[in-house]
């Protein structure tokens, strides 16, 4: 119960060049938590609204539980959906609105006010049940916007990014809140959020989308340590991967990556990944996240180890970290460091890579040449 | 407390209020009028200079008014019953049929909405008077003379009304309505159970202007009523109006039937008010 399959789906908008959502094709197994994630635009509130049946399929089939699903009215679908402005029936109480989803499916009149009451008490809002949405706080109304979801029991929930309305402290409470529900409830959920830390925290898998097409579906770790394009890399995680640009060359039975500022030796490991690249000069371009950044004070600096020297140009102190941004050549790097080394502008640090840490892509398609993940 | 709020008053909001209470207390110059003139004795109304207020109350001219009214062929009550059916039948149909028309405008997509939309936009142009004659061949042609409808028909579609009420219907968000819908409510259920609730500041205000212009209306009575027991009131106060013109002893009358023809308009208006305000001050719903 609660499995969807998507068979191919484009939606087509009338008057578009491109489709919004392009070829998204992909099975979604009973009790995951799926989520969602990508810049605007990218076609994921439309793909939900597709399996919400609020928008028509253009093309390609879609089936929860096995069974067809394009024409079925969104109240045949046996889902619920939370809004990102909750949307709560203003003229309605707390109690009416989440017993009416209830009470138009002719649910008897006991059950409903056992639901009722189980959800308000799950989600801690008992004591609102006869108020109205206006005279609800932010974090308040969202409660009342997961119970109405819950209080249906549906097979399926989905979510259009119901956080993004609160302040950072409660969206990390409410955040906590809902793995918890969905681990509780054994759901399948569809969460679709633009805040890649969301989509990290709460997914068992991720799909990450960009101009309606998936660039890759994984589970949170391996999208984080295989990203399957230079889209993926870039979006996952923050600060963002750092990237130079350089071609990789062979010498000596060894492949060098190289460019105007550097030239490092690469190890054995990642020769598998060249020998594909059946090219002379092979342009690439080189990944590497802040946290395998390695400064060192200059006066230590030696080529060796691939340490070049470098220019800090700023630095930001969050507390745990601090991330110095540094300059090499026309490079902008970012590294992920220990506050306790303190590095002002124009000092003139050594930096490195961690060696086993790297990632590369081709320099015109922008796919990993690892192949890592499931892509697209 | 009060210090800190007296401070806060500017010698530009010391103005602006002074002269919107002048304004206002302008404004209500003939309702008090009205209210004055109705209950003057016959030397007072004829008094000149004219008095605004008046001087020795009295409630005469109500007295001669329905002595007027029980003389005439068709009895008072007749006519009051015709505006009661008349008005209440016609609101309840103008909301019914506005509200739907809203909402399908509002929040469905479908072909020639723009130019739906347009024409309804178009048809506020038109004074009445430039459609009566229309009016009146459709009328005839489908032989409504004389019947209840053939008053409510002409003022059941009502451009104002429907564009009115599409621009406080399409500012209920989307969601609201696709939420109903996933919870399991059909076109209607959603109409009846979340649209037409958070209307209802609109439809107090469509209420108000199609109450005061189907209550003082003579232009159905006058073009399509040929039998006198299918009239309205306005028409029996109107004629009488125009009947005593020039007749010193209908002054008296033509005020007291004034006073009554003006007090439904009032007490509708007092009713929805705060309703209507609240259309005008609410522009979001969220």
């Amino acid at each position: 119960m609660g499995s969807i399959t998507f068979n191919h789906v484009f939606k087509q908008y009338k008057g578009e060049s491109r489709p919004a959502v392009n070829d998204f094709h992909l099975s979604i197994e009973e009790g995951e938590f799926l989520v969602l994630v990508g810049p605007s635009g990218c076609g994921k509130s439309t793909t939900l609204r597709m399996l919400a049946g609020l928008e028509e399929i253009s093309d390609g089939e879609l089936y929860i539980d096995e069974k067809f699903m394009n024409y079925v009215s969104p109240k045949d679908r046996d889902i619920a959906m939370v809004f990102q402005n909750y949307a709560l029936y203003p003229n309605l109480t707390v109690h009416e609105n989440i017993a009416l989803g209830l009470k138009l499916r002719k649910t008897p009149k006991y059950d409903i006010e056992l639901r009722v009451n189980r959800v308000a008490k799950i989600l801690e809002i008992s004591h609102l049940l006869d108020r109205k949405p206006s005279q609800l706080s932010g974090g308040q109304k969202q409660r009342v916007a997961l119970g109405r979801a819950i209080a249906r029991e549906p097979q399926v929930f989905l979510m259009d990014e119901p956080l993004s309305n609160l302040d950072a402290k409660l969206r990390a409470q409410t955040r906590a809140e809902i793995i918890k529900l969905q681990s509780d409830l054994k759901r399948t959920m569809v969460y679709v959020t633009h805040d890649q830390v969301e989509a990290m925290t709460m997914g068992t898998r991720i799909v990450v989308m960009k101009d309606g097409v998936i660039q890759q579906v994984a589970p949170p770790r391996q999208l984080y340590d295989e990203p399957a394009n230079l889209f993926v890399a870039g979006f996952i995680g923050s600060p963002q991967m750092n990237f130079v640009e350089g071609n990789v060359t062979l010498e000596e039975g060894r492949y060098y990556f190289s460019n105007k500022r550097m030239k490092l030796l690469l190890p054995r490991a990642y020769d598998a990944q060249f020998e594909k690249m059946n090219r002379a000069v092979r342009n690439v371009v080189l990944g590497v996240r802040p946290e395998h950044v390695l400064l060192k004070p200059s006066e230590e600096s030696d080529d060796e180890n691939g340490f070049v020297a470098s220019v800090v140009q700023m630095t930001e102190v969050t507390g745990a970290d601090s991330y110095v941004y540094v300059a090499v050549g026309e490079s902008k790097l970012i590294a992920r460091t220990d506050p306790g080394i303190s590095y002002s502008k124009d000092d003139i640090p050594a930096i490195g890579f961690n060696m086993k840490k790297l990632h590369f892509f081709d320099e015109n398609t922008g796919v990993s040449l690892a192949g890592g993940g499931e892509a697209q | 407390m009060m210090i800190r709020r007296l401070r806060r008053i500017t010698p530009f909001q010391v103005i602006l209020v002074t002269v919107f209470t002048a304004l206002a207390a302008f404004m209500s110059l003939p309702i008090v009028f009205i209210l004055n003139h109705a209950f003057k004795p016959t030397n007072e109304l004829f008094l000149f200079p004219p008095r605004f207020f008046v001087q020795n109350p009295t409630g005469s001219n109500f007295e001669q008014l329905f002595l007027h009214a029980t003389n005439a062929t068709v009895p008072f009550s007749r006519y009051v019953f015709n505006s009661v059916v008349v008005v209440a039948l016609t609101l309840i149909s103008v909301i019914i049929v506005s509200t739907m028309a809203a909402y399908v405008l509002a929040k469905y997509q479908f072909h020639f909405k723009q130019l739906i939309l347009s024409l309804i936009t178009l048809s506020l142009m038109f004074a009445p008077e430039t459609v009566g004659i229309p009016r009146y061949l459709i009328i005839s042609g489908i032989h409504l003379n004389n019947t209840y409808l053939g008053h409510i028909l002409p003022s059941l579609a009502s451009p104002i009304a429907v564009f009115m009420l599409v621009g406080f219907i399409s500012q209920i968000p989307g969601e609201l309505l696709e939420a109903a819908r996933i919870d399991g409510a059909s076109h209607f259920g959603i109409f009846t159970k979340i649209v037409l609730p958070l209307a209802v500041p609109a439809i107090a205000t469509i209420s108000i202007f199609t109450f005061q212009g189907v209550w003082g209306d003579v232009e159905t009575s006058t073009l399509f009523m040929q039998d006198e027991t299918m009239r309205t009131l306005a028409f029996y106060v109107n004629s009488l109006l125009s009947g005593l013109q020039n007749s010193v002893a209908g002054q008296n009358i033509a005020a007291a039937a004034g006073l009554l023809m003006f007090i439904p308009n009032l007490i509708i208006f007092l009713l929805f008010q705060r309703k209507v305000l609240e259309t005008m001050i609410h522009s979001g719903i969220k």
